[in-house]
């Protein structure tokens, strides 16, 4: 949701302790706002504008921190000394202040085990000890030997599916490095079928399925070899490096043992332990993935001959106001990169969760990459597809697949910071209904609870909220409230003072809770990193414990990266304990992950203790990630701004989210900070449409949003965006069961799905909802006309008039005119959408809906699709409680039948289909006739609209009410008369 | 699957042929349309008109009129709508895409194949009982209307007497300020003359016309000090401006810390733009400005530009040796006094002309509302609202301004008030008034529902209206007989 930083005001009670908290929050009197003179008089707390780092010697009421959305300098000062305050912030405000504070973040020289690393070093000459090599069906051991310093490190190589772990360790080492726990879904010592190791006194060969691997001894390189050429080479540039285990020497170089940024020190007891992983993607000139960074699809090199630009930065950082186009780490992490050229993909994940930076570079027949990571091991995961949806499903196996969520959260999401109140609350609920626009759950930010003390509510704004709750739920609607995993160090505060008893705290340094300043103030972090932590939190979720909630409740962690406003570029210290003296250095990343888990696992308990096997599945709403976040719930993109170029670059983030396995992700809609007018808001609900989680979300400083209040044009455009994804539910439900079950993203990239046509490997305009739909959003302000791209034999139809778009010859883009009431979207020839038409106010008001078919023909006049269907909320499809259908058009026949054959399934429905409308088949649509195989009946069929409700007439071929049920298997015959 | 998909289909289906033979009507329709559902020919021509379709294809759940009208009693049409009969309530009209989702919409029930409890006899009671109080309300209220629309008359009549006295002073006053200047001519040019005649005496020559003019400015110098003195008087009195607001109480403590700030701040700020160059400090320099607004104002309320600058005349006088005033400059004196006057009675004209010529709606209902205040409550907060003038919010002794009148809205319904003080990092403050007819005056619901957009009602005679008295009776007239009118047994 939010940064902290654009807030001025202190908490209500400072801390004693001189190091000064940034002052972010913004703890208001309920009408006044900082900078007001009312928060001036009454407040006369220090707050203020940006200066950069804290001070923290400084007099607190001078003392001029905190940001503000945006907009540079403003000026609070205490009662005490207006004069002294404002000439210090006029005096010092730095130039040209944007939102987003470059200079608050690391660059890579700024960090030593990076600056250390980056590029060609001296000391690094490593070989493999030939007589160490120990050659096994499925694994193999070796030793490796840094001829420099004579560090020797042991490497294992071990057999996946479809895939090679790369590990290396340091056996000699008194100390213990950390390994990665609880992100693969089982530990997979080797899998596949065994390879024919072959051994020489210069390299060992592994040979397998149309896969080399070759390990050569001095220097030491290990290239992977696909098809007969090389895809993948480790340590070809020579930069692979492991800092070994040492203790310290006087004369140890700087930044070994300690270093700063800013005002904070790092005490680095374990001194340098970074490794360096040199990986080139031979032959590729496109590679994708390590998100989360708001740049484009295709990875832009960040070392160009001499030049060198910043690596892209793996680091969970709450950004405040995060610009397009800039390398830096945001909320999440995962550390996985895929590789594509016409024929083959591949991939590389390395699972490792402290600060990493990843440079990349054009090199003589592909892509050189540097992966540099401060901590951890070496365990790296070769994916050798060779297609996309093979490395994705490879990497799934590894990591897990995306949770199957329940049907309501798939619908519209209302947000803000913040609905004030129940009779607020009741409003914007009410307003849905009477602009007719489909909605499924409203959201509290932070402001809902008594003090930022999460699990509590303000009793004088939600004074009865379970009643709150039934109400919205007695439309079938869904509520959500946040949750955060600073806790407020408040000796009135149950939960706090619990987690404090039981040592639940996340320690510093020198051994004591770690104590940073967060929305509430002082406040202190779960260590989740311990399960007995993770437990513990999961129980206060149940019903009685959160006191106020409800089953209709579900949640969302925010700043779990986590954000410290007082700390080291707004997280936590790195040389802070977690649990099993492990350094939060090695745990930053995953930090979000396992909070998002424990939180997860709680409503899991929840639902299973209210319901026992109808239990619910879960919901929470995750800022900070890594990989695994996938198995948990779903993510978005924090804290955007609401212009044009961010509107735009959400497509890339969410696109390099579903390649990296986390598919259920969107963007806030109309975004986060400032205020979209109409024109953007409108543009970003038709493509929100198309996010896979559909949120609109504001700041707390911007003017309301709610879709009603852009007049009736613009609720007539947003109304019809949003009616438009709830048209297409049954089809998203089932691209999620398609994610559940294999990993595959909802949001494709073009060259996901067109994989040999080289003009889509940089494309980001446009993106595949699914492989069926073809999504163009409008993203400029004022356009006449956009370009789409249409690959090569592709064939596509216009859902309004179903009128036919044939790519050109070898593929181009046609220029498509458009209006404000534009989406410009199409169906893909060759498949079948499964959709509900019929208008409704929420996915549960759908439930006995009856379906529509589309059924797209390509130029074969063939088509196919799948319908996913269960009780939308349970476990039980776990136990096969679904029904799966898969329906062929081939031959003039159009049949329905089981997508597993032989699997009987234990969902039924009496649910029909209504309409079965086909695109492309030739001639008069009224010359068509079809018979039901079954009963032999002739069906009603004429020429129809597309679209439900699209007008008289049309040139779509519909068959009227055929009533078929959906659970059944059928078939339909067409013909023509006169046969053409 | 509790219930089958398929039920509510066969029962629409059921009813449809069950009606078309009995003449029944049929679900869902509203009555009014009876007529385009005779079943005649077994056809049904859409409203629109066309196409035309067998009757048995009215509510058989599937859209077949692009205008939804053959699917009056189930949801199978995006654009359908849903006859309620709602005995005992108003009758309604709900979108198709309420029909049979498992939520009761109507209050008796009937959108609902599966069955919803019919709480119209129970919601139709209490709604005539709220109708009836706001009948009552409203009787009253418009009594009271009335009477302040004659009341209004006379105060309009009163405000019309003082324009045109003070227009005629204003005229006359004119004429003084005439007849001053004339005088001050004359002895000018006396004084003119006497020193061309002293200078001709000292010595001729043209050529040292220069000297002459340095004498003359020494001259000017120690009498006219009314050309620079005003300048340097007026700088300074906009500096001392402050000082005599904080002597009249009220938020005047406030409004001298803040005129200080300001005033500094507002050099600073010019050089903090300068120094960045960049149109972030745009908030900054904003901010001040609203407090230079704010100070403006004060100054202009107790005339603190004009005392400034005959302070600054006085101090600068003390400052020098005391010489006597000549004729000249005494009736430079008299001049400035007398446009003074002329410019006081040119603001009270002004003023009141604004209160004249301001919309106080088309019956001038509202006008009794001005130079009143109404008070509401909300938490540590009360909230004032002068309609015509402003809106404030006061914590303590502290008070915030929420805007200043801006005028009527949506029909008179909304009376605005805007550019209120400037919220940090947001717009400048502003107070949407809903004006609701009440027998009595009555701030209530105040809200900020946007950050610094602030919402309230207020409830007062004026916005009484005898349509909408009447649409009220209407209601109150057709409820009462639907609910003594109605059988139990035919619910």
């Amino acid at each position: 949701m939010k940064m902290a930083s654009s807030a001025p005001l202190l908490p209500s009670s400072p801390p004693s302790s001189p190091r000064r908290p940034w002052a972010r929050r913004r703890t208001r009197p309920a009408r006044s706002y900082p900078g007001d003179r009312a928060t001036r008089r009454s407040g006369a707390q220090p707050r203020a504008t940006d200066l950069g780092p804290p001070q923290p010697s400084a007099p607190p009421a001078r003392q001029p921190r905190g940001r503000r959305a945006g907009r540079g300098p403003s000026t609070v000062m205490a009662r005490s000394g207006p004069l002294i305050a404002l000439s210090i912030v006029l005096l010092l405000a730095p130039p040209g202040v944007p939102g987003f504070k470059d200079h608050e973040f690391k660059k890579c020289r700024d960090a030593a085990f990076c600056k250390r690393n980056r590029g060609p070093q001296d000391g690094r000459d490593y070989t493999v000890l030939a007589d160490s090599v120990v050659a096994g069906k499925r694994a193999v051991t070796a030793l490796i030997r840094n001829k420099a310093d004579g560090a020797t490190f042991k490497l294992e190589l071990s057999r996946l599916e479809g895939g090679l772990r790369v590990q290396v360790t340091e056996p000699d080492s008194p100390v213990d490095r950390f390994r990665v726990p609880d992100v693969l879904v089982a530990d997979p010592p080797a899998w596949g079928r065994a390879w024919e190791p072959r051994l020489t006194a210069t390299e060992l060969s592994l040979a397998f399925e149309g896969t080399e691997i070759r390990l050569s001894f001095s220097p030491f390189r290990l290239i992977v070899e696909i098809g007969g050429a090389p895809a993948m080479r480790l340590n070809g540039r020579g930069l692979f490096h492991v800092e070994r285990h040492r203790t310290r020497q006087d004369g140890d170089p700087e930044g070994w043992w300690e270093e700063k940024f800013k005002t904070h020190a790092d005490s680095k007891p374990r001194g340098p332990q970074a490794i360096s992983l040199d990986l080139e993607f031979s032959g590729f000139g496109h590679v994708y993935g390590i998100p989360e960074h708001a740049t484009g699809l295709s990875l832009q090199p960040t070392v160009e001959g001499n030049e060198t630009k910043e690596p892209y930065r793996l680091y969970n950082l709450d950004v405040f106001e995060y610009v397009h186009e800039s390398p830096f780490g945001l909320y999440g992490s995962i550390p996985l990169m895929l590789a594509h050229r016409a024929g083959l993909t591949v991939g590389a994940f390395w699972m490792d969760a402290s600060e990493m930076f990843v440079d990349v570079e054009r090199v003589d027949g592909g892509t050189g990459t540097q992966w540099i990571a401060e901590s951890g091991v070496l365990d790296l995961f070769l994916l050798l597809g060779p297609g996309p949806a093979q490395v994705v499903g490879q990497y799934a196996g590894l990591t897990g697949t995306t949770a199957m969520p329940q049907l309501f959260a798939l619908g519209y999401h209302q947000c803000r910071w913040n609905y004030n109140d129940q009779a607020d609350v009741a409003q914007v609920d009410a307003q849905f209904d009477v602009h007719g626009i489909p909605y499924d759950v409203l959201w509290l930010d932070i402001e809902h609870t008594d003090g930022k003390k999460y699990l509590t509510w303000d009793a004088k704004k939600f004074p009865d909220s379970v009643k709150m709750q039934e109400n919205v739920a007695s439309r079938g609607r869904r509520m959500v409230t946040i949750v955060d995993p600073h806790m407020k160090r408040d000796s009135g505060y149950s939960v706090h003072k619990e987690a404090e008893r039981l040592g639940h705290y996340v320690k510093n340094k020198d051994g004591n809770d770690y104590d940073g300043w967060c929305w509430p103030g002082s406040s202190s972090y779960l260590d989740v990193l311990s399960p007995v932590v993770r437990d513990w939190w999961s129980t206060q979720f149940l019903v009685e414990n959160y006191v106020g909630s409800t089953e209709h409740l579900y949640i969302w962690n925010d700043m779990n990266e986590p954000s410290v406003f007082n700390g080291p570029e707004i997280t936590m210290h790195k040389d802070c304990l977690h649990h099993g003296n492990v350094e939060h250095r090695d745990v930053h990343n995953m930090y979000g992950y396992l909070y998002h888990m424990a939180t997860t696992n709680g409503l899991i308990a929840r639902g299973y203790k209210t319901k026992g096997r109808q239990g619910d599945r879960p919901f929470v709403l995750s800022r900070a990630f890594f990989a695994g976040t996938q198995r948990l719930g779903p993510v978005w993109t924090g804290d955007n701004t609401a212009n044009w170029e961010q509107l735009r670059v959400s497509v890339p983030m969410l696109l390099s989210l579903g390649l990296t396995g986390l598919p259920y992700s969107g963007a806030d809609v109309g975004g986060f900070f400032g205020n979209p007018d109409e024109e953007l808001l409108t543009r970003w609900t038709q493509l929100g449409a198309f996010y896979p989680f559909f949120r609109q979300h504001a700041h707390i400083d911007t003017k309301r949003r709610e879709i009603w209040l852009f007049g009736p044009e613009a609720v007539d455009r947003m109304r019809r965006a949003i009616q438009q994804r709830y048209s297409l539910m049954p089809y998203l439900y089932t691209l999620f069961r398609a994610a559940n079950a294999s990993g595959a993203p909802v949001m494709l990239p073009m060259w996901y799905e067109f994989p040999n046509d080289p003009n889509t490997f940089d494309l980001q305009e446009q993106f595949l909802f699914g492989p069926a739909v073809l999504v163009r959003p409008v993203m400029e302000p004022g356009v006449q006309s956009v370009a789409v791209y249409l690959p090569p034999g592709s064939v596509w139809y216009d859902p309004e008039s179903g009128n036919k778009l044939q790519a050109p010859e070898g593929g181009g883009s046609i220029q498509l005119p458009v209006t404000m009431e534009s989406i410009p979207y199409f169906y893909r020839g060759g498949y079948i959408v499964p959709k509900r038409e019929r208008h409704r106010r929420s996915t549960m008001a759908m439930k006995n809906d009856p379906f529509t078919l589309l059924v797209a023909l390509d130029g074969d006049v063939s088509a196919m699709g799948d319908l996913y269907l269960d009780d939308g909320s349970s476990f039980n499809f776990r136990d096969g409680a679904y029904l799966h259908k898969v329906y062929r058009f081939r031959g003039l026949e159009l049949t329905s039948t089981d997508w597993e054959e032989g699997v009987a399934s234990k969902y039924d429905t009496a649910v029909t289909i209504e309409r079965i409308v086909v695109l492309g088949l030739p001639g008069d649509p009224a010359s068509w006739r079809v018979t039901d195989s079954g009963s032999g009946a002739e069906l009603a069929v004429n020429g129809g609209p597309v679209r439900l409700g699209g007008g008289l007439g049309g040139s779509a071929v519909v068959i009227r009410k055929p009533d078929l049920g959906v659970a059944k298997d059928w078939k339909l015959t067409f013909s023509q008369s006169p046969p053409v | 699957m509790r219930l089958p998909g398929l039920l509510p289909v066969l029962a629409a289906l059921a009813l449809a042929l069950r009606c078309a033979a009995h003449k029944t009507p049929l679900r869902g329709l509203d009555p009014a349309l009876a007529h385009h559902y005779t079943g005649r020919n077994d056809s049904f021509t859409c409203i629109d008109g066309a196409p035309t379709i067998p009757f048995v294809r009215v509510n058989d759940d599937y859209c077949d009129c692009p205008d939804g009208s053959d699917e009056p009693g189930t949801s199978a049409c995006p654009v359908g709508r849903f006859h309620c009969r709602n005995r005992g309530h108003v009758a309604a009209t709900i979108p198709a895409a309420f029909v049979d989702d498992g939520i009761c919409d109507c209050c008796d029930g009937s959108d609902e194949i599966r069955g919803c409890p019919n709480k119209c006899i129970e919601h139709g009671k209490r709604v005539l009982a709220e109708l009836r109080g706001r009948l009552k309300a409203y009787e009253v209220g418009l009594k009271l209307r009335g009477d302040h629309i004659g009341a209004n008359q006379g105060r309009r009549g009163e405000w019309e007497r003082e324009a045109a006295d003070l227009e005629a002073k204003f005229v006359g006053q004119e004429k003084a300020v005439e007849a001053a200047k004339a005088k001050k001519a004359e002895l000018e040019m006396l004084e003119h003359e006497r020193r061309e005649a002293e200078k001709a005496a000292a010595d001729g020559p043209p050529g040292s016309g220069g000297e002459g003019e340095l004498g003359e400015s020494v001259v000017v110098e120690g009498g006219g000090k009314g050309a620079g003195g005003p300048g340097a008087g007026q700088g300074q009195g906009e500096g001392e401006s402050g000082d005599g607001g904080s002597g009249e109480g009220g938020d005047a403590e406030d409004g001298a810390e803040e005129f200080v700030v300001g005033k500094e701040g507002d050099g600073g700020a010019e050089a903090g733009v300068e120094g960045e160059g960049d149109g972030k400090a745009g908030g900054l320099e904003g901010e001040i400005e609203e407090e230079e607004e704010d100070d403006d104002e004060e100054g202009e309320e107790d005339d603190g530009g004009d005392d400034g600058s005959g302070s600054g005349d006085e101090s600068k006088g003390r400052n020098k040796p005391k010489k006597e005033k000549t004729e000249v400059q005494k009736a430079q004196e008299e001049v400035r006094k007398e446009e003074r006057e002329m410019d006081r009675l040119s603001r009270e004209l002004d003023e009141v002309k604004t209160k004249l010529d301001r919309d106080y709606g088309p019956e001038n209902e509202f006008l009794y509302l001005a130079g009143n205040c109404y008070d509401a409550v909300e938490n540590q907060y009360t909230y004032s609202i002068c309609p015509f003038d402003k809106a404030t919010q006061k914590e303590g002794s502290h008070s915030t301004n929420l805007g200043r009148h801006r005028g009527f809205e949506d029909d008179y319904r909304k009376l605005v008030f805007d550019k209120g003080q400037k919220c940090w990092q947001g717009p400048d403050r502003k107070m949407v008034l809903s004006l609701e007819c009440g027998a009595e005056e009555k701030l209530v619901d105040v809200q900020e529902p946007s950050r610094c957009e602030y919402s309230a009602r207020l409830q007062t005679s004026a916005a009484c209206s005898n349509v909408e008295l009447a649409a009220i009776k209407q209601q109150v007239a057709e409820l009462e007989a639907q609910l003594e009118g109605h059988d139990p047994t035919e619910l």
